[in-house]
């Protein structure tokens, strides 16, 4: 099956972590699987816009690592087409050792921005994280507000065929989560295709047009944003 | 990119264009670059410590030897002393592999290659970074002579690919017991005494020998000794034996490498 650029199906999808438990008839421990996903099916066309909604633990973050290719699957398939990025916190992989530059520098070039346009590149990131005289000191020594802002603002100028957000936009002050939500929307809008998880309601609902209710590892509802919203509200309550 | 996974593997199945070659050139320089960087740390001399490390080390012993009147030469126990660091540094840097797969980027999934290039280069630098310290006191200390000393860099860095090939195959059980990685670390030091690292095996005996014959860390020292003319059991080692341990070595060194994908792959899921 040969799909077109930014398109995403998962078939019959089931996800089992192996996790280390030590139990007390058990004291030396042992690997118990536990089953994330169950039999998860979706097809996302290019372009579209899906909120992910579930409570904690329904499976949602699984599922995103899933089709971004970072976590196995114990059965079923799952096909995307197009460079996938997972946006999952605000850490794309800072080094400590590098200055808030050289780090926007370094990973411009490993998530493929072009040699001419990285200097472009590191002074959006440069604009955006506002961090002033500390984008040339080491990351080693900023705060964890610090870091997310510089994160967050490399990882939201770069532009991929499909974009996976789990949660990330609890970094920051207070002015600078409004300028981060602006900064996603205007991400959102140059990928292709977008797969949001989130607990913000109005933020799906404004966002996306289709969601995806997620619980215990299972879909309980596919359809548009406002009755999934309804859905999610209805069985949470 | 077309991507396709199952529980079998991550599989791309259009080939890499250009771009993504290109791409994937650029990202394996990064890890590599990145490797480094972990290894310099916020030390002031960085990775000079490299060279250094093997060098303060043989120096510590071949001190602890002379108090002890011991006859061992000076080159054996720098050759030694040096062999065995670099065995154990890459046996547990392939135990350890599992810890990170992400090569440093952590919202975009890298292809398996794209890692293991930089682990095989890194492993080819340090490897040889490890020895030349050694190399230079070697040839200009002790007049060993320009082809020995090459010799022992060259089979240094063999010895350096070959261990991490064989920390490798542990790292799955390593990762699924942790115990047994503190095994492996008391392991080595037992066999750092035992093994033929301070002291060539012409000072073994009885089983003590016999032992030694199945450590294949034993065919790289006593021949980096052989060829620097220094006392030393291999023109003695049975043949077969030796050929069989290297054999075994190399076949399980071919695995490790070539088994990333799958453990990679595999790991994934385990929390």
């Amino acid at each position: 099956m040969v799909l077109v650029s930014g398109s995403i199906v998962t078939n019959s999808l089931i996800v089992d972590y192996q996790e280390f438990k030590r139990l007390p008839r058990r004291p030396f421990g042992n690997i118990i699987p536990f089953t994330a996903l169950k039999d998860v099916s979706l097809e996302v066309k290019p372009g579209e816009i899906v909120a992910i909604l579930g409570r904690n633990g329904a499976g949602k973050s699984t599922l995103l690592k899933c089709i971004s290719g970072f976590l196995r699957a114990s059965g079923g398939v799952v096909e995307t087409s197009g460079r996938v990025f997972l946006l999952a916190g605000a850490d794309p992989g800072l080094m400590p050792m590098l200055s808030g530059r050289q780090n926007a520098k370094e990973m411009g070039t490993a998530y493929g921005v072009p040699a001419d346009e990285i200097d472009d590149f590191v002074s959006s990131v440069e604009e955006f994280a506002d961090l002033n005289e500390a984008f040339d000191r080491n990351v080693g020594g900023y705060s964890t507000g610090m870091r997310g802002k510089l994160g967050f603002g490399i990882i939201t100028a770069l532009i991929p065929d499909i974009l996976l957000i789990d949660e990330t936009l609890g970094v920051g002050d207070r002015e600078f989560r409004a300028k981060a939500e602006l900064r996603l929307r205007e991400f959102i809008s140059q990928s292709g295709t977008v797969l949001i998880s989130t607990h913000s309601l109005g933020f799906a609902k404004e966002l996306c047009s289709r969601g995806i209710v997620l619980d215990e590892g299972r879909v309980r509802f596919d359809g548009p944003v406002e009755e999934a919203i309804k859905e999610y509200i209805s069985f949470t309550d | 990119m077309y991507r396709r996974m199952t529980v079998n593997g991550c599989e791309e199945v259009e080939e890499a264009g250009e771009e993504q070659s290109f791409l994937d050139q650029r990202r394996s320089s990064f890890i590599l670059r990145n490797k480094f960087r972990k290894l310099a740390g916020d030390k002031r001399l960085g990775v000079l410590w490299v060279v250094l490390e093997p060098l303060v080390m043989s120096l510590v012993y071949l001190f602890v030897l002379t108090v002890l009147r011991s006859s061992i030469s000076s080159e054996s126990i720098f050759i030694g002393i040096t062999l065995w660091g670099l065995a154990t540094v890459s046996l547990m840097s392939g135990v350890q592999c599992l810890d990170d797969f992400s090569g440093g980027l952590k919202c975009e999934r890298v292809r398996t290659w794209v890692l293991v290039k930089p682990m095989i280069q890194f492993r080819i630098i340090d490897s040889a970074s490890r020895t030349i310290g050694v190399a230079v006191i070697l040839n200009y200390s002790f007049n060993v002579g320009a082809i020995p000393t090459i010799s022992f860099m060259i089979i240094g860095v063999f010895l350096g690919l070959a261990f991490e090939g064989l920390g490798l195959n542990l790292s799955r059980i390593g990762h699924a017991i942790p115990d047994i990685k503190v095994l492996i670390r008391y392991f080595m030091r037992l066999m750092f005494f035992a093994g033929p690292a301070l002291y060539p095996l012409t000072y073994a005996e009885g089983i003590h020998y016999k032992v030694n014959l199945i450590n294949p860390f034993t065919y790289f020292v006593e021949l980096a000794r052989h060829l620097a003319d220094l006392e030393s059991a291999f023109p003695d080692l049975e043949l077969m034996t030796g050929a069989l341990v290297i054999c075994l070595l190399f076949t399980l060194t071919l695995r490790g490498y070539l088994g990333i994908d799958k453990l990679r792959w595999e790991l994934s899921a385990w929390s």
